[in-house]
């Protein structure tokens, strides 16, 4: 049945996909808008092929793409690895929680791109400035997240662990992040998502390879079919994204919803 | 000396203008079975919370084997009402948290726990995930999590009211064999006074506002099956007395 359903809705996806295609290719063909503003699917399709097999600026279309891919993922990365516990501790350890918490909320609401241009400065125009604004973009929504789901913890699940002998280091490591584990995966989730749209941002300024300037650097050129390209391969890749970090997601945090 | 005192303790909640339970006196022995009961919101949970050690009283002091009771730990187990196991183990998992927590990992736990899974019907059920699990089947999941400890005080707080009947009277058989074989100290919650008159050797009884002990039964009828008493006069005496001590509490 919810196969079924899944299939069903899955058909109705792939119909939309073809049906915005069949437009696309409609309007160019009949050239209702120039080729300068929107390049053809099949024209979309060659630049795409060119880019692969010649490059863009002498750097090849994969290689671009594990430049943002790498950025991303080192920031993504170094988000968890401090969010995670930063946020947790922070939602068990009220202390912790007094000195972390107002340095997350003032960076949570401040568009990224405000500060780059300081990051710039502070840190140069190599990768590190990228890293650490990607980085900056990523912490707050898993520091929140952790932080909420041990709010929201049942609070029978650790008295219930201190009445079997449990220690508040023990609860800590045995209880409060296991429960919040479900709460996590969504915060790394909304994280990479924010990393991802800030993306182009970071590769806007003092870059030479990477999707988001390629996207940038054609847009100069007015090569809509580059920018095209780039667009679509950053589109792909966040779905794909997404539906990976799922998929661990389902495996480890099987009890979700469960329960 | 009793295992648990408990003397002229009063309680109030932070925030509340009321006192939640006043002058509580109480006296528990080890190898005992204790029920209490009373109508709702009188304060039999707050009772359990302090004795636990997740709260602590206002005045007076409670204690246990002589030592005042200043937090939480594996001798005095807790069965919530919702059992608050945790899903992301599974079944042996759960029942070996508190060994777990407290270092015990020698054969003997190995051991307690294979008794404890025949004991409580689980062994088929050792690897399940909780969440496949049907209430009745977690409420032995949290029976056996507790014993497996063998805490000199356990307190279940309506731990079967949401149960339907043959699967209560399952869980009480359950409980019984339980306690029989550790002889701890049972404090059993609940509203329901034929559970109460099955399972409790003592009946204490908490009513009138603010919640005190308002009597301590000893119960001749304890163990004993329903439908055998329907027809003695003393039991529907004994049993009307009971309704009456627990009806709508009185202000004092
Ligand atoms: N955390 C709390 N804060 C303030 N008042 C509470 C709290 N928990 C319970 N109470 C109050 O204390 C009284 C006793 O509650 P409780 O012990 O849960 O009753 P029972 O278990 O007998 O149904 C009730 O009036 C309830 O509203
Ligand atoms: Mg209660």
């Amino acid at each position: 049945m919810q196969k079924k359903r899944r299939l069903r809705s899955f058909n109705i996806s792939l119909a939309t996909t073809a049906v915005i295609i069949i437009l696309w290719s409609t309007v160019t063909s009949l050239k209702l808008i120039s080729p300068v503003l929107l390049p053809s699917p099949l024209r979309v399709g060659q630049t795409f092929i060119n880019l692969c097999l010649v490059g863009y600026n002498g750097t090849l279309l994969y290689q671009h793409y594990l430049i943002t891919l790498g950025r991303l993922l080192v920031a993504v990365v170094l988000a968890i690895v401090i969010g995670i516990p930063l946020g947790l501790l922070s939602g068990y350890v009220p202390t912790v929680k007094a000195v972390v918490d107002p340095i997350v909320q003032f960076i949570r609401p401040i568009p990224p791109l405000a500060y780059y241009t300081l990051l710039i400065l502070w840190l140069g125009i190599g990768e590190t400035s990228k890293v650490t604004l990607l980085f900056l973009a990523a912490l707050p929504p898993i520091y929140l997240a952790c932080f909420d789901a041990v709010v929201k913890i049942n609070r029978e699940y650790i008295r219930g662990a201190s009445s079997l002998g449990a220690d508040q280091r023990q609860i800590f490591f045995h209880v409060v992040f296991p429960a919040a584990l479900p709460d996590v995966f969504t915060g790394v989730r909304s994280a990479v998502g924010v990393a991802y749209t800030t993306i182009v941002s970071a590769e806007m300024f003092a870059a030479s390879a990477g999707i988001g300037w390629m996207i940038v650097d054609a847009s100069h050129y007015l090569k809509s079919d580059v920018m095209f390209v780039g667009i679509i391969v950053l589109g792909v890749t966040g779905v794909v994204l997404d539906w990976m970090i799922k998929l661990v997601e389902n495996r480890v945090v099987h009890w979700r919803g469960k329960f | 000396m009793s295992l648990l005192t408990i003397e002229n303790v009063d309680f109030k909640y932070a925030g509340s203008c009321d006192p939640s339970l006043k002058n509580i006196n109480l006296n528990l022995e080890s190898n005992s079975l204790n029920v209490v009961i009373g109508p709702s919101g009188i304060g039999k949970t707050t009772l359990l919370n302090l004795i636990a050690g997740y709260d602590h009283p206002s005045t007076g002091q409670i204690k246990m084997a002589g030592k005042a009771i200043d937090q939480p730990d594996w001798q005095r187990g807790m069965v919530f009402q919702d059992m608050a196991l945790f899903p992301w183990l599974t079944v042996a998992d759960n029942i070996l948290f508190g060994p777990k927590m407290r270092h015990l990992n020698d054969p003997e736990i190995q051991d307690r726990l294979a008794r404890l899974l025949a004991q409580t019907g689980l062994t088929d059920y050792r690897d399940a995930a909780i969440y496949e699990l049907s209430g009745g089947l977690k409420q032995r999941v949290a029976l056996a999590r507790e014993f497996i400890n063998r805490p000199p005080i356990l307190m279940l707080d309506e731990s079967f009211s949401a149960l339907d009947n043959a699967t209560r009277s399952d869980m009480h058989d359950i409980l019984l064999n339980l306690w029989e074989t550790t002889q701890n100290c049972v404090i059993a919650i609940t509203h329901d006074i034929d559970e109460a008159l099955f399972l409790g050797q003592n009946i204490i009884v908490i009513n009138q506002h603010p919640g005190t002990i308002v009597s301590v039964e000893a119960n001749p009828y304890f163990k004993k099956d329903i439908s055998d008493l329907s027809g003695e006069p003393a039991y529907g005496a004994f049993r009307r007395r009971l309704l009456g001590l627990i009806g709508k509490p009185k202000n004092r």
